[in-house]
């Protein structure tokens, strides 16, 4: 009887080790692409950059297509800490690691170095934030007979108590795994495409200083936020 | 596997293998069999020198109880024959004393009716040498019956008998095996049970929560509790439904656990959806018993109890008081004391009352669940809470009162009539924080990030009463026999519940959930045949149906938020019915005298939460439908008893936790298969012992549906259901013998141990709990009327999850809060030792 208990509760045991689970675990690393020269040409302008960097982080990605605290309260996978990616720098930038679960992942919420948790009572600027801001940029702007230094200072910052600097944005993908990569590709280009040099050329602020309320602030921010923002793609990386 | 083997399961195989190796017991627990007292030494009746003058010939019937000690306890007349006959009979029977009556081998109680026939003496009186002189004069002095239980009329053993078994998973566990072990509280005696775990994640004040045989009965929704045939648990409970909290019975006076593992008999009712389990309420010892209790973390308790000798052993009166700091950094503290009495009243031969009052309060501090990653970081310790004031502001109360009186009357045949009424009220409150800050009021939706202190109110009156007539047994042939029983439940409740956000330290209300008044009306119907074929076959077979009637004035219902253009008030009143019906049977058949196979079938179900229901809608009950195949073996030389079991349940939907409304929610059909083997019994005289070890594949047989706030539900389709421990392995051993001799009096000892061995659980989202073994042990020595004793808890100061989340929360304990749902740990207690002194007198 006693050897007839021992491998009965061996295969207890054993069964036991076989639990279904719904979502497996994974973690895998994010990157930043970034398109933007050192030197290009905007209009009759050319835009020589001294300067740029721009803070992303924390991103909470959602299984819904609404990716909004309010509407999604549970994230698939996240990215926590903030970066400061360097827009002049390496073409391809760590954005930290993904922590998640396998499964679709149809939205991201994300913010840009300002932050205003449930937590805080008003937004703040996280640490990876240029100088407190999302974005800063510094350059020149020229064209014959004219140097018009100018620095972009662009705060994407939450609307209301709780919610993301950007409240939702498309991000598809099915992760089946681990081997995938996270790739955030910025065109910052377009960003400082949109503003208008000549407009700037004819205030008589040196350095002229792209801030709220400024010309060219808005243009930037629409263009960042809504007419180029960055897109999320996976990659496999086996 | 390796993982599971190599590391955690090292105990669990020694306490497995020690008891395999003096393997089992001695009394088969459910066999109900019931021996009559015989008579040890008698004193015959002297004839009254009062009553020589009339010469009269005369019949004294003496109605006499006999207690589990053999002793005469309580002598009355049943059938008078003069006062001076009666007084002369009475006397006599006095001096009798007896071998105790015997149900399942156990002594018990028993009221008998001894004859006794009065001639005057004709001749030279028939003189009793020993009271010669007191009946100086020649007394005739007839002789009473010879001591022979065959002389004996309508042997009635006191209280309620045991109902018949359903089957293999219907299990009565006896007290050698529920005090083998210390148990905190009186729930923590279903651990002794098949397959059961107990666990205390909210504190001392709120209920157990249970988890049996695959179900995660949570506080009640699953598992039909009953004390002392009173129903415990409430319906559309704001805490959980079918919330039954045992914490108003103290462990002391439990005298047998009956746990049926499945719904087999018609006569489980609502949440007897895994089963049912009913405490069967007495004192064995009789007298009077003073117990006080000084153990780790500040813990004082006191107990007593009262138990007439010669009375019932159903009849007594206990009370139970105790202080803890609890464990952890002065966040568990406790205080809260019981008191409960029963009285069993003869009210004639074969009939009885049973009067039962019981109350309950206790309010504590609660630690709440810590994440473990914060764990892992070293952010907090393992028992600790959060510094946070919403998790520092956490806490419980809760109070119940119940009556009951129950009137049982036996017939020949096995015949027997019952009626009961009884009423209970209860009050809850709790202020629990599971998820930090995370939630966003309803209410002002710009108000956010106050602290997720979710306060839940419940009060609860609810009187209920049923009526049983089972018949006498009557043979159609000869070789069949077969009885009937039906019998009637109802109960009716009134409940008023909230459900609010309270933001520490100042408990300000900043969002309000639940307001609602409830009735709530279960009128329950059942009948039970039994058929049986010579001594080998029977058949049990029912069915039980429910009509349950609910109104419900949810007075938060059709809110409107503040940004939205009010076009009506709050408010949404609605009624809601539904019957519900199901057939119960179970086939046993003894192919081997030592070998007992059942196949049994039934059909339960679990009542839904009233708040949830449309207007007018047919109340959607859960069924569950239960099948079982069992083996039941009676080891040789009386050893005890074994059994295996095979079972499948489905339920048509399940619920489980939610961490951000803190109270269950539906997640969908679920389906359990699974074994279990059960060995019990006295291997040794001096020796108890029973394991048991239940497997249970428990799946969800589909997904809830994605909602928009919800798109990525924590539940796949053929999931392992959360929580739920897919191995249970359960062990309890208690040895008691005379050690030595101290100043002229024996001093016994007893030492006993109980372990529960949990595999892996899984949790949602993927996630996984750890294996969890804990033993818990006691020694005790006695020596006349002092008791001394020493429980510890978690023998082995094992570091164990109590009950373990997987959810979103945000604790504040990082810069940028996680959305992913994390794990978060109740954690079980550290070695827990109490010191205790007994006085029996």
């Amino acid at each position: 009887m006693r050897r007839a208990f021992a491998p009965l509760l061996f295969l207890f045991l054993g069964v036991a080790a076989c639990l279904r689970a719904s979502q497996e675990e994974v973690t895998y690393d994010a990157v930043a692409e970034v398109r933007l020269s050192r030197t290009f040409s905007s209009g009759e302008y050319t835009i020589d950059l001294l300067y740029g960097h721009l803070a992303f982080g924390p991103a909470y990605f959602c299984a819904a297509s609404h990716g909004a605290p309010t509407e999604c309260e549970s994230a698939i996978a996240e990215i926590r800490s903030g970066s400061r990616i360097d827009l002049l720098g390496a073409p391809r930038q760590p954005l930290g690691v993904v922590r998640g679960f396998t499964g679709p992942v149809k939205s991201v919420s994300y913010d840009l170095g300002i932050d205003w948790f449930d937590t805080q009572t008003s937004a703040t600027a996280r640490p990876e934030a240029p100088d407190g801001h999302s974005l800063v940029v510094r350059g020149t702007a020229r064209r014959p007979g004219a140097e018009i230094p100018f620095v972009v200072t662009l705060d994407v910052a939450p609307q209301y108590q709780g919610q993301r600097a950007i409240s939702t944005a498309p991000a598809i993908a099915d992760v089946k795994g681990p081997g995938a990569r996270l790739v955030v590709r910025f065109d910052a280009q377009v960003w400082l495409e949109a503003l208008d040099f000549a407009r700037i050329e004819a205030s008589p602020d040196r350095p002229y200083v792209v801030a709220p309320g400024k010309d060219g602030h808005d243009a930037i921010l629409v263009s960042l936020k809504n007419l180029r923002p960055p897109e999320f793609h996976w990659e496999t990386t086996q | 596997m390796l993982r599971l083997l190599s590391c955690r399961t090292g105990y669990s195989l020694v306490a497995f293998v020690a008891f395999v190796a003096f393997v089992a017991p001695a009394t088969p627990a459910r066999a109900d069999d019931v021996t009559p007292p015989v008579a040890r030494s008698h004193v015959d009746a002297q004839y009254p020198a009062s009553a020589l003058a009339d010469r009269k010939h005369a019949q004294v019937v003496v109605l006499v109880t006999i207690d589990a000690t053999g002793h005469v306890a309580q002598v009355s007349i049943a059938e008078s024959g003069g006062k001076a006959l009666d007084e002369a009979a009475m006397a006599a029977m006095r001096q009798w004393t007896f071998e105790p009556a015997r149900r399942n081998g156990r002594p018990v109680a028993a009221r008998i009716k001894v004859p006794f026939h009065f001639a005057p003496p004709s001749q030279a009186p028939d003189i009793v040498p020993h009271h010669e002189a007191a009946v100086a004069g020649g007394v005739a002095a007839p002789r009473p019956p010879p001591p022979s239980a065959d002389r004996y009329e309508d042997v009635h053993v006191e209280g309620a008998a045991h109902p018949p078994s359903r089957g293999a998973s219907d299990v009565r566990i006896e007290g050698p095996i529920l005090r083998a072990a210390p148990h905190a509280s009186s729930s923590d005696l279903l651990a002794t049970a098949p397959g059961v775990y107990v666990s205390h994640p909210e504190g001392e004040s709120v209920a157990q929560r249970v988890y049996l045989r695959g179900f995660d009965a949570d506080h009640g929704q699953d598992v039909e509790f009953r004390v002392s045939g009173i129903p415990m648990n409430q319906g559309s409970h704001i805490h959980g439904q079918g919330y039954a909290d045992l914490n108003l019975v103290m462990p002391e006076v439990v005298r047998s656990l009956r746990v049926i593992e499945g719904v087999y008999d018609p006569r489980q009712g609502d949440f007897a959806v895994a089963g049912t389990a009913e405490m069967d309420l007495g004192v064995e010892q009789r007298g009077f018993m003073l117990k006080y209790g000084r153990g780790s973390f500040g813990t004082d308790r006191v107990a007593a109890v009262l138990a007439p000798r010669g009375l019932s052993e159903e009849t007594f009166a206990g009370a139970a008081f105790k202080s803890t700091d609890g464990f952890g950094p002065g966040v568990r503290g406790a205080t809260s004391g019981s008191a409960l009495a029963q009285y069993r009243l003869a009210t004639g031969a074969t009939s009885s009352l049973l009067l039962h009052v019981g109350g309950y309060g206790s309010r504590s501090a609660v630690a709440g669940v810590v994440r473990r990653d914060d764990i892992d970081a070293g952010r907090i310790g393992f028992h600790d809470a959060y510094p946070d004031p919403a998790a520092r502001s956490q806490s419980a109360a809760t109070s119940r009162a119940q009556i009951g009186l129950t009137f049982e009357k036996r017939g020949d045949e096995g015949a027997r009539a019952t009626a009961g009424i009884w009423l209970a009220t209860s009050g809850y409150r709790s202020a629990l924080d599971f998820t930090g800050y995370t939630q966003r009021s309803r209410v002002e939706p710009s108000w956010v990030g106050r602290g997720d202190l979710v306060e839940q109110t419940n009060e609860d009156l609810t009187l209920g009463g049923g009526a049983a007539y089972r018949s006498a047994k009557v043979d159609p042939l000869d070789f069949v026999s077969a009885q009937l029983e039906v019998g009637t439940e109802l109960k009716t409740s009134i409940i008023a519940q909230t459900q609010s956000l309270l933001r520490a330290p100042q408990n300000e209300i900043w969002d309000q959930r639940v307001r609602a008044k409830i009735r709530a009306t279960d009128i329950g119907f059942f009948a039970d045949g039994l058929v049986a074929g010579a001594k080998y076959v029977k058949l049990r077979a029912g069915a039980r149906a429910d009509a349950l009637f609910f109104e419900a004035n949810d007075e938060l219902g059709n809110f409107t938020p503040s940004f939205s253009h009010k076009t009506h008030l709050p408010g949404f009143r609605r009624t809601a019915g539904g019957l519900v019906w199901g057939p119960r049977a179970t086939l046993e058949g003894e192919p081997l005298p030592w070998l007992r196979a059942n196949v049994s079938y039934g059909e339960g179900f679990r009542s839904p939460q009233a708040r949830q229901l449309e207007d007018g809608e047919q109340a959607p009950f859960a069924k569950v439908r239960s099948h079982e195949l069992g083996l039941t073996a009676r080891l040789p030389r009386e050893l005890g008893s074994a059994s295996v079991i095979a079972y499948q349940t489905n339920l048509s939907y399940d619920l489980a936790f939610d961490a951000k409304e803190g109270r269950l929610e539906r997640i969908g059909p679920t389906t359990r298969r699974g074994f279990v083997g059960y060995l019990v019994g006295r291997p040794r005289p001096w020796l108890h012992a029973a394991l048991s070890a239940t497997f249970v594949d428990a799946t969800l047989d589909e997904p809830p549906t994605p909602t928009p706030s919800n798109p990525s539900p924590a539940y796949r389709e053929g999931q392992s259901l959360p929580y739920v421990p897919p191995v249970v392995v359960r062990q309890d051993v208690s040895a008691t013998g005379e050690l030595f001799t101290l100043l002229g009096k024996a001093v016994t000892g007893t030492v006993g141990y109980g372990s529960t061995f949990l595999s892996e659980r899984p949790l949602p989202y993927g996630q996984r709990s750890p294996v969890v073994f804990i033993v818990d042990g006691r020694v005790a020595a006695r020596r006349g009327v002092f008791e001394i004793s020493l429980d510890v808890l978690n023998l082995f100061d094992r570091r164990y999850a109590d009950t373990e989340y997987a959810f979103v929360s945000n604790w504040n304990t990082r810069q940028a809060p996680s959305f992913l749902p994390a794990r978060h740990v109740s954690a079980g207690a550290p070695r827990t030792l109490l010191l205790s002194g007994t006085l029996y007198l």
